[in-house]
């Protein structure tokens, strides 16, 4: 082909993106094309120039976290039907339900709180094992474990894998806390405050 | 929601046929792993984000150029694909489907900062208060100190140069130049002609050199 090509079979051309026979005859007609030769070069340069400097691939920071907010964002939305929240929240929405829900809200309250008034709970406030919690472990090889206990109030997080501490290491080094020199300076200048006041 | 599925949840603990490599998309085992995540197996679903959360978020940085909001778009871009993946019919790559939601996510969360997307976007919208100076500048392969600091020094000016163009300008750069897709593909990612890519790539591309004017010439 000796003809010019149309315009997107020669953006095609440019971006070396034909194939077989389009790409042979646009070769042919290009090889007395000067003009055209060196912008298909300066466009391959750009490519090879931007692709050395900007990555087409780039793990997110904390892969594993990121995927774990996902799959509990997708278990949450099935957990939820959109639909079932839609109606909801137009009926929440509604213009009359707002202050008849706030009155019936703090009658509510006021009764709780004066049959409440003075006597101890026996129940935790927060029920933790309802609240599935999302368990991290940034470093690879550990694994977590939770345990709620509503009997006991306790709630333990196991980390299975973590590299035991040495005998070594020496905790008051890290720490830096000295609670009996301060409280030794404490009780001193409480001694000079006394004097001073005796005096 | 994703009708005729089984409850994810109990697909997490079961038991789940082992994976084709990570380390390539190809796009038999893509087909394998999304026809598994449509009967609703999200462990071939994580293994999907796997394959290609590093092009998406590496797509979404590039439009918006802030490492945590890209960090939290991508990951609505696996939300919504997870919601959307009974429709898809596997006419596009995987990957390219991706791009599309990739971009709708982009331009939805564009929409809601307020900037004004109707037709063409004016190209000096965007501050440059916006481009990130210390963004990473570390390229995925080791380089020598020398070479790497060039290089970074080049991306910063780059994605500056990248970031006074209008977005739909700087998607048919990253999606074709960084990203290496082809124009029909980026045409199905951005909902528009191959003609109509063309024009704004032809355009983008002019831009650019324009903008690094003296760094052509430096080197």
């Amino acid at each position: 082909m000796n003809t010019k090509p149309d315009d997107e079979t020669l953006a095609l051309w440019l971006d070396d993106e034909l194939k077989g026979d389009a790409f042979a005859s646009v070769e042919a007609w290009a090889a007395d094309q000067p003009d055209q030769l060196a912008a298909r070069q300066s466009i391959r340069d750009w490519r090879q120039r931007i692709a050395a400097v900007i990555p087409g691939v780039e793990e997110p920071p904390y892969p594993d976290f990121f995927n774990s907010r996902i799959l509990t964002a997708i278990t949450d939305l099935e957990k939820s039907p959109a639909g079932a929240v839609t109606v909801k929240a137009s009926w929440w929405r509604s213009g009359w339900f707002m202050p008849v829900a706030a009155a019936a809200g703090m009658t509510l309250a006021f009764w709780v709180g004066t049959r409440t008034a003075g006597s101890q709970s026996s129940s935790p406030v927060v029920e933790v094992t309802r609240a599935a919690p999302l368990l991290y472990t940034p470093e690879t090889g550990v694994r977590a474990d939770y345990f709620a206990s509503r009997g006991a109030e306790a709630t333990v997080i196991v980390l299975d894998g973590v590299p035991a501490i040495s005998d070594a290491l020496e905790f008051h080094d890290t720490a830096g806390l000295s609670p009996e020199r301060d409280a030794d300076s404490t009780a001193a200048q409480a001694k000079e405050a006394s004097s001073e006041v005796a005096q | 929601m994703n009708n005729g599925r089984p409850d994810p949840s109990k697909s997490l603990t079961g038991p789940s046929e082992p994976v084709g490599s990570r380390a390539g998309a190809d796009p038999d085992d893509d087909a394998l792993l999304v026809s598994r995540a449509q009967t609703g197996d999200l462990r071939a679903y994580d293994e999907l984000v796997i394959r290609h959360r590093g092009r998406i978020f590496a797509m979404v940085r590039n439009m918006i150029h802030n490492e945590a909001d890209a960090w939290d778009l991508s990951q609505d871009v696996f939300v919504k694909a997870w919601q959307a993946l009974p429709r898809f019919e596997a006419k596009a790559r995987f990957s390219t489907w991706l791009f599309r939601i990739a971009h709708n996510v982009v331009y939805d969360w564009t929409r809601k900062r307020k900037i004004d997307s109707a037709g063409e976007f004016n190209d000096e919208i965007f501050d440059r208060e916006r481009i990130d100076p210390m963004a990473s500048t570390a390229p995925p392969e080791a380089e020598a100190p020398d070479v790497s600091m060039e290089h970074g020094e080049l991306r910063v000016k780059i994605q500056a140069a990248l970031f006074k163009l209008s977005p739909e300008h700087r998607e048919s750069v990253v999606l074709k130049d960084v990203q290496g897709l082809s124009y029909k593909e980026i045409a199905d990612a951005m909902g528009c002609s191959i003609g109509t890519v063309m024009s704004r790539l032809f355009y983008a591309r002019q831009k650019l050199q324009a903008l690094l004017k003296d760094e052509y010439e430096a080197r």
